[in-house]
């Protein structure tokens, strides 16, 4: 891998997520809960997404006699250290997907298309609504993490609800300041440090003075775009105070001051800074879930189609075209560099793993083996799948590029004991061979109903009811 | 959704030819030459006999007319204000919640505040603050030495203030609101911290953040703005700011509910600098051209386009489009002679009109190369993507944004096995039978033909007789009730389009959409069709649209959200 420019010295991490020294969820747990509780750590859930689909036939595994023997492809070899912990989901099929399926990936649902840059979800994503049954659990309900440019206008992954997306933030200085409370925990003097914490709340509490009377001149639908915000404004209060009481305990590495030039575009939205820009996100991410400061994080690694993204820093990667036209290269034979950038993102994967795991928690398990965490694709794979059989009236293999069918699903980490991992599972195909030939599988619904199942919710649907729900078979323990 | 039918027997078709203009073109005069023979009413020959109405039938859609929504400032009106009011540098963009859009265009409306966003607001509000704190006494000055006197000081600078902040004089309550967390800092902190608390508070109000309009009555209720309310729209609109000292006397005079002293006020602000950005970001929205600077060029292919070129490309087309706006006839958009041009856009396009650095106007012969918004290269790219061409993407461009044609989406589930691409036939033969499908041709159907209009353009947006060895077929025909015309090429289609009924009742609209924030329905039609015959009757000039517009009743009034009953 070429040497990554602009890597500044005060970039350089200080601490490590692996050194906190007290777990706050224990803390607040003990008072209220049985002993049994003392030391179950609780679940966690990150999703890792990244856009434009996969090269299937070098994406997936072998399979070998069982689900636990099988040799790992060209894509997925840099995963190869984390294989006890891995369970390959094959086969699953975005089933109302029609393009923009990040809107889908998460929702279940299609998207309803206001046109650019307005594709909005039909539902809540899976990621939220897990967010929204643990809120008050932790001090942020949930935390969403872009890299660059995290969206380029063509639909979001995380939605509260139908049509209301929630915008990942791009700019880890600007994360690592709402982690440490609008920075106020960075400030080692004490005195200063309580007179900006009390700024700070002085003057949210002017726009949650019950005294105003702006809402009281309004008619229902305005009051419930103020009341929005005031409740917004009401949970920045709540980040604060919780947050004030989590980090005495915990160390959330510090990821320096923003290099941004003012006046320019800033230094998060360069495009040769993504490698940097991964490596602090990744690190703020595990930070947040090995202090639980929040148990849902969701790590957007790119936008919808990759936005403009290129890669000076990926081996054998020329610059002649961005992610999104890579992915279309593939339909023309040529698979090289969409093979080597997802391999560049599975080794990626790889150290956020190894940061999961080298966190261990009271009861002596591991952060990974607490956490489920879920390998997402806007799409399934590109061009022509040689694995798949023939289409019976072409009589060539199906060309399924940027298609909702054969999703590159992975999942990582036991989710607290709910997961057997080290498996590949590969589900089955339909039945006519017309639809094989397309690829057509499950639904992946039933794969958010199974996560929501792994993280102990009771749930047995997500998303369009119109599809058989139900779970992803055996993949439960 | 369903397009205008083509069973009407009245086929006109456009035998029109590629007749260079005169360059010296004014708004008033004929533009272009066609079997319909007269300039201004060249819809009209089409509709002999029929109701003379500028807009076509189905044109508008159905329904009741959906309120203008509840929005907050974008990031350009809260980067302005700060600027304008505070006279401070305004914080970067990114500093500010995202801006989306609303029908096409920058807004915030219908997005819901998250914790996110609410701390960016937070974030920057502080930071203005502290940046604030070593220049607050001349903000905020004063000699007082005790704290009834530091509030009074603060009281007079609310009072001085408010009015610019707010949009209308800060209430009783929001005095006491703001002192009162002053009085509460300054127990603990010095004057100059208290009173940057006080600017950070009003930056955080949601009286400063959301754009007060009138409601409370029934959901359908027609509410009248009062004068502060049209002062700050219109401000907003034509400025992207808050209203300036003399637009906010004449709203303390009460003035602004009238329409000739609001006419005074529009012609006044028209006439600012500051109306370029607005103009500029009404057609960057509408015509996509923010995409331009940003544009990635596969440099393999297109070796001879210098990325550094981006920003002149951009600035072509955003001149040009001003241009028509401030001063020409609308119809010239898609048709005239005029050339902005630097050096180096000069020498990408080879036509020798400029040797000079910065990018200007510069007259010359219509030509099949170049003649208007669809041969200008920078925006052609915006549609390209990374193939030889796209028709598909550019044909839909001139549907959905040129004649504000409704197209669905894709039906959901449906998995078409698309055929195998046949080789060495050309694009547009690829793409005939690549969506020759029935589940494909009913939305294709609408857009195809208008892209393959353009085939002469290749990826880069300049021309090319052939697409390598393959013959190009630009001819392509259209029977419409707004678009009848049987053209070869991207300058007889361009002609079609400055002639068609269509392309001119979607310009009303999308200014329509711009200026009020709402899109128009059949219950407004008769309004619309007024507005139609005016912007005729105005040579078709798009400032004088925009001033009708906001003189109408309903840019000074705002119907109540929610169903009605």
């Amino acid at each position: 891998v070429k040497e990554h420019r602009l890597v500044s010295r005060r970039l350089v991490l200080r601490g490590s997520a692996g050194l906190c020294l007290a777990l706050p969820w224990l803390e607040s747990a003990l008072p209220r809960n049985a002993r049994a509780q003392e030391l179950t750590p609780p679940k966690r859930l990150l999703v890792w997404t990244q856009p434009n689909g996969t090269v299937i036939d070098r994406w997936a595994p072998t399979a070998g006699a069982s689900e636990t023997e099988f040799t790992l492809s060209e894509i997925l070899e840099p995963l190869e250290r984390h294989r006890a912990d891995l369970v390959v989901v094959q086969n699953l099929m975005q089933k109302d997907a029609t393009g923009h399926q990040y809107v889908t990936s998460l929702t279940g649902y299609d998207y309803l298309d206001l046109g650019t840059p307005k594709y909005l979800s039909k539902g809540v994503s899976l990621d939220q609504y897990v967010a929204q049954q643990l809120a008050g659990s932790t001090p942020l309900a949930s935390l969403e993490l872009g890299v660059c440019q995290a969206e380029d206008g063509q639909g979001a992954v995380s939605w509260s609800a139908a049509g209301k997306s929630v915008v990942a933030e791009a700019s880890p200085f600007r994360v690592y300041a709402r982690l440490m409370g609008g920075g106020i925990s960075t400030v080692t003097d004490g005195t200063e440090a309580a007179r900006l914490l009390a700024h700070r709340r002085s003057v949210i509490d002017t726009v949650l003075d019950p005294l105003s009377e702006l809402e009281k001149r309004l008619g229902s639908e305005d009051r419930a775009a103020i009341d929005n915000y005031l409740e917004s404004v009401r949970g920045v209060e709540r980040e604060l105070t919780e947050l004030q009481t989590r980090l005495g305990s915990c160390v959330v590495p510090d990821v320096g001051a923003d290099p941004s030039t003012p006046g320019q575009a800033p230094w998060w939205q360069d495009n040769q800074n993504v490698p940097a820009l991964l490596t602090l996100q990744r690190k703020l991410a595990v930070a947040a879930l090995t202090c639980d400061l929040t148990r849902v994080v969701t790590l957007t690694v790119a936008g919808s189609s990759g936005g403009l993204r290129t890669f000076d820093y990926i081996d054998g990667v020329s610059q002649r075209l961005d992610w999104h036209g890579f992915s279309h290269e593939v339909e023309k034979g040529s698979d090289h560099e969409l093979t080597q950038i997802e391999k560049w993102h599975a080794e990626q994967l790889a150290l956020l793993l190894d940061d999961l795991k080298a966190v261990t928690e009271p009861g002596g398990t591991s952060l990974l083996h607490n956490t489920l965490v879920l390998s997402n694709n806007e799409y399934g794979s590109n061009g022509p799948v040689a694995s798949l059989p023939v289409d019976p009236t072409s009589g060539q293999p199906a060309n399924l590029t940027h298609q909702p069918q054969l999703m590159p699903y992975l999942l990582f980490g036991q989710c607290g004991g709910a997961i057997k991992t080290g498996r590949n599972l590969v589900l089955p195909l339909a039945e006519t061979a017309l639809e094989r030939s397309q690829a057509h599988g499950y639904s992946h619904t039933r794969l958010l109903v199974s996560i929501l199942n792994a993280l102990g919710f009771e749930d047995t649907a997500f998303g369009n009811p119109a599809h058989a729900q139900g779970t992803v078979p055996g993949l439960l323990t | 959704v369903s397009w205008p039918g083509k069973g009407v027997s009245l086929c006109v078709a456009l035998a029109l030819t590629a007749t260079a203009c005169n360059t010296e073109t004014t708004p008033n005069r004929p533009l272009l030459t066609g079997s319909s023979g007269s300039s201004n009413t060249a819809g009209s020959a089409n509709h002999a006999g029929a109701t003379p109405g500028p807009t076509p039938e189905g044109f508008l859609p159905e329904g009741a007319p959906r309120s203008a929504p509840l929005r907050r400032l974008t990031r350009s009106e809260y980067r302005n204000l700060v600027r304008d009011v505070l006279e401070i540098d305004p914080p970067p963009e990114y500093a500010l919640p995202e801006d989306w859009t609303n029908a096409g265009f920058r807004s915030t409306a219908d997005e819901l505040t998250t914790v996110a966003a609410a701390t960016r607001y937070l974030d920057a509000a502080l930071d203005i603050g502290e940046r604030l704190l070593p220049t607050i006494h001349d903000l905020m000055p004063c000699s007082a030495s005790d704290l009834a006197g530091e509030l009074a000081c603060i009281d007079g600078w609310l009072t001085s203030f408010g009015p610019r902040l707010f949009r209308r004089p800060m209430t009783d309550e929001e005095h006491a609101r703001f002192l009162a967390a002053f009085e509460q800092a300054r127990a603990s902190e010095t004057y100059e911290q208290s009173a940057s608390l006080v600017v950070e508070a009003v930056l955080v109000a949601p009286e400063l953040l959301f754009i007060e309009l009138p409601s409370g009555g029934k959901p359908g209720d027609v509410l009248p703005l009062d004068s502060w309310q049209v002062a700050a729209r219109l401000s907003l609109l034509l400025w992207d700011s808050t209203p300036d000292e003399a637009l906010l006397a004449a709203a303390e005079r009460g003035e602004l509910t009238s329409r000739a002293a609001l006419a005074k006020q529009v012609g006044r602000m028209l006439e600012d600098a500051r109306t370029h950005a607005t103009v500029r970001s009404f057609f960057d929205d509408w015509l996509g051209l923010a995409k331009i600077p940003g544009l990635a060029a596969d440099p393999e292919s297109y070796p001879y386009l210098p990325r550094e070129l981006a920003a002149e490309l951009a600035e072509e087309t955003r001149a040009y489009s001003e241009d028509v706006f401030q001063q020409r006839d609308f119809r010239e958009l898609f048709v005239s002679g005029r050339r902005f041009r630097s050096a180096a856009l000069s020498g990408y396009y080879g036509d020798q009109l400029s040797q000079e650095e910065g990018v200007i106007a510069h007259d010359a012969e219509i030509s099949q190369q170049s003649f208007g918004l669809l041969s200008q290269a920078g925006f052609l790219m915006t549609l390209a993507h990374a193939e030889p061409s796209s028709p598909i993407h550019r044909g839909a461009f001139v549907r959905r944004k040129l004649l504000c044609g409704r197209l669905p989406s894709a039906p959901p589930g449906v998995l078409v096995p698309l055929p195998e691409l046949t080789t060495g036939v050309s694009k547009r033969q690829n793409i005939t039978e690549h969506t020759a499908g029935a589940a494909c041709v009913g939305c294709h159907g609408a857009f195809n033909d208008l892209g393959f209009a353009l085939e002469h353009f290749d990826i880069a947006g300049t021309w090319r007789d052939s697409q390598g060895k393959l013959a190009i077929d630009t001819h392509v025909s259209f029977d419409e009730p707004g678009l009848r015309a049987d053209v070869d090429g991207a300058l007889q289609l361009s002609q079609a389009l400055a002639n068609s009924p269509s392309a001119r009742a979607c310009a009303v609209q999308q200014l329509f959409t711009f200026a009020l924030e709402r899109i128009p329905t059949s219950a407004e039609q008769a309004w619309f069709d007024q507005l139609g015959r005016s912007f005729e009757s105005s040579g078709f000039s798009m400032k004088a649209l925009l001033t009708e517009l906001v003189l109408s009743d309903e840019f000074r009034s705002r119907i109540e959200p929610g169903a009605p009953p």
